[in-house]
């Protein structure tokens, strides 16, 4: 099967996390969690284990 | 992904459809040409198979019309697929009595299922939006240049499912209230006061969606209204025009209005440079920022503040206080601790601060004299544009039109849109007003109340987590979307350049539909066909590099197209879909049909009606020689 993310999107995806500021196990995360979801393949524990790895402000001391 | 049909067949339906089957699966033939005259069941064809691929419901109506008179109890339709190695079979029952339907689906390998039940990720992918796209629907062409439809947008978020973002943003949602739901430490007062809040957040999202519906609503009509003005005011300015007898005054109206909207822009410009400059536009407003300034200077900002003055203070012998600076571990100090003041950089920016508050206090007086100029203008062309008015009106009566109805209809669009813009504003203005009455008030109201929900149900920090995702989300679909806009434009261009020759058309800009460019918009509107080869060009673009492979199936493709375009259409759809299928009449034969001759790929089938069904046959030969009001049946083998 072809990669189910398209240019447009790929290079959305990389400015925005660029912007946000996680760590690259965040942006790693996010970025499979949409392939998967665009080929079929993610549910609501995907998500919910990536919001397990968002870090706020609050608690990287920022 | 790649989804191809093998064929369909239709049992027990009405008409023509009581017996029909088509047979495509020959791999070395992608291309399909079939011929089938009038009332032989296209239509119904077509919208089987949009159904068929989508697995949208038939309401009893839809059911109903499929019914043959005096035909079976019971009718099917089955759609056969290849889903890249999946061979998948799609059947819909019909019965008649009940006025009922329902999807079987049989896959190999998989097995038989109940209800439309494709394999992911076909299920998430074929929906109504996106069959409407590639069984291609004729009035699609129309409602995708409709301004007042969102079409355009639909197309684009359809074949590149935006939705699969949404559908993360609603999963983390869940997952928000499905850890409210677990929180079982939560006391039974604790337990009430979610309660409260939650039908707190209910009230306040209800009325949000209220307001934005009333907005959507009023935006629409807001646009209608423009528009039916701007064509109101362009027949009165066609009639005025219209009168060839010599009118010193209507000439010199129309200069008049020329030269004070030269004089009205300009005097904008200059007014919106003070709007840099706020000291500028108002006494009261310099007279605050010339206070700032005082307090800075006074503070004697920004020198003792930065580090710079830190590195001063360091060599001198005695410190400001005038202790002695004799022992080094004081001005050691001093240099550790300097990196607490303010760098290089903000100290220049409060230098630039102080300085641009300095200037500003000379400025108050010159504004108020452009803006005194702004309203001569206004006036001036106010003035200038009455007397144009009546001078069309006069000419207008002169050469006996009725001006006094048409004056009317503009006051009425005039009070309407005025009217529609009143709501808007108010529906967006914050300052005095109640959050159900403000959509940025109301979205504070629906966002606090989440926050105290979340809080009282000890999710907060969760909640603040889906935030963050959700506008992560949000910000990737907004800006992806903006890149395939503009994608999808420059690509369709390309296409139509090389499709229409006769004259420039171009796609200025995607915003929910295409808005036309070229020659064609002075003119204000394009032809069917050119409408047509529009959607060729856009829907073409659009499937060209999408992760997916898709068939085209369409009805009479070159039907309202010069025989020109009709060439360039040939070549351009069979380079972009895998697999085409096109349901043609003998009238389209040339410059359309005939440019397939030359290929070896496509197969040629002819189908007319015959009492019991269709009959269908196989075969170039027979495909040129048939014409719809033939009676005479063509000679080759029957399927």
């Amino acid at each position: 099967m072809t990669d189910p993310l398209f240019p447009e999107l790929i290079e959305a995806l990389r400015e925005v996390l660029e912007e946000a500021g996680q760590d690259s196990q965040f942006d790693q995360q996010l970025t499979r969690l949409i392939a998967n979801a665009y080929g079929g393949n993610a549910d609501r524990k995907d998500v919910e284990l990536l919001l397990n790895a968002v870090t706020l402000d609050a608690e990287d001391g920022h | 992904m790649d989804i191809k049909v093998k064929a369909w067949k239709a049992e027990g339906l009405r008409g023509a459809m009581q017996d029909f089957q088509i047979d495509l699966s020959d791999p070395l033939r992608p291309i399909a040409l079939i011929q089938m005259p009038t009332g032989t069941g296209k239509t119904t064809t077509m919208t089987l198979l949009r159904k068929a691929f989508s697995g949208d419901p038939f309401s009893k109506d839809e059911v109903e019309e499929l019914r043959a008179e005096f035909g079976p109890e019971e009718g099917l339709f089955e759609l056969e697929l290849m889903l890249d190695q999946t061979s998948c079979k799609i059947k819909i029952s019909f019965d008649f009595v009940n006025l009922t339907s329902r999807y079987n689906t049989v896959l190999t390998p998989g097995g038989n299922r109940q209800g439309h039940e494709l394999p992911r990720p076909y299920d998430r992918l074929l929906d109504k939006n996106l069959a409407r796209l590639f069984v291609f629907d004729g009035e699609l062409a129309a409602e995708l240049r409709d301004r007042h439809l969102t079409s355009a947008d639909e197309a684009i978020d359809s074949l590149y499912r935006l939705s699969v973002l949404s559908g993360l943003k609603a999963d983390a949602d869940t997952v928000l209230e499905t850890q409210r739901k677990q929180n079982k430490h939560i006391t039974g007062q604790q337990s009430n006061t979610v309660q409260r809040r939650k039908d707190a957040l209910i009230e306040a999202e209800d009325r949000l969606q209220e307001l934005a519906e009333e907005r959507r609503v009023t935006s629409l009509s807001e646009t209608t209204l423009a528009e039916e003005l701007k064509t109101l005011q362009a027949t009165i300015n066609d009639l005025a025009e219209k009168n060839s007898k010599v009118d010193d005054a209507y000439e010199i109206a129309k200069g008049d209005v020329a030269t004070a909207a030269a004089r009205l822009d300009a005097a904008h410009a200059q007014v919106s440079s003070y709007f840099r400059r706020p000291q500028a536009l108002h006494a009261a407003i310099g007279a605050r920022l010339a206070h700032c300034y005082d307090q800075i200077d006074a503070a004697k900002l920004p020198g003792p503040s930065s580090k710079v003055w830190f590195d001063w203070l360091a060599e001198q012998q005695d410190c400001v206080c005038g202790r002695p600076l004799t022992d080094q571990k004081h001005r050691d100090a001093i240099l550790e601790n300097k990196d607490q003041y303010l760098g290089d950089e903000q100290h220049g920016l409060v230098n630039q601060i102080k300085g641009a508050l300095k200037q500003g206090a000379v400025a108050t007086a010159m504004a108020n004299e452009t803006i005194e100029t702004l309203d001569d203008a206004t006036s001036e062309h106010q003035h200038a544009k009455q007397q144009l008015r009546a001078a069309q009106d006069r000419r207008i009566k002169a050469a006996g039109g009725n001006i006094d109805t048409l004056r009317s209809q503009e006051k009425q669009i005039e009070k309407d849109l005025n009217d529609a813009q009143k709501t808007l504003a108010t529906l967006d203005a914050s300052e005095g007003r109640s959050w159900k009455d403000s959509i940025p008030l109301c979205q504070k109201e629906v966002d606090s109340r989440k926050e105290a929900l979340n809080e009282a149900s000890d999710t907060f920090k969760t909640y603040q987590k889906v935030k963050f995702l959700q506008a992560i989300l949000d910000e990737v679909a907004a800006r992806t979307v903006k890149k395939v806009r503009t994608t999808i434009q420059d690509r369709t261009n390309e296409k139509l350049a090389g499709v229409i020759h006769a004259e420039r058309l171009t796609i200025d800009r995607i915003d929910r539909a295409l808005q036309l460019g070229g020659t064609s918009r002075v003119r204000g509107e394009v032809s069917v066909g050119q409408s047509l080869a529009v959607a060729y060009a856009f829907l073409t673009s659009l499937f060209e590099h999408a992760s997916y492979r898709l068939p085209f199936i369409v009805d009479s493709p070159a039907g309202p197209i010069d025989v020109e375009t009709r060439k360039s259409v040939s070549k351009l759809l069979p380079q972009m879909f895998p697999q085409l299928i096109m349901f043609v009449q003998s009238g389209e034969r040339e410059g359309f049909v005939e440019a397939f001759y030359e290929r070896n790929d496509v197969q040629y089938l002819t189908c007319w009606r015959e009492p019991n069904g269709i009959r269908t046959v196989r075969g170039r030969e027979a495909f040129e020689a048939f014409h719809s009001d033939d009676d005479a049946q063509p000679e080759d083998d029957a399927i």
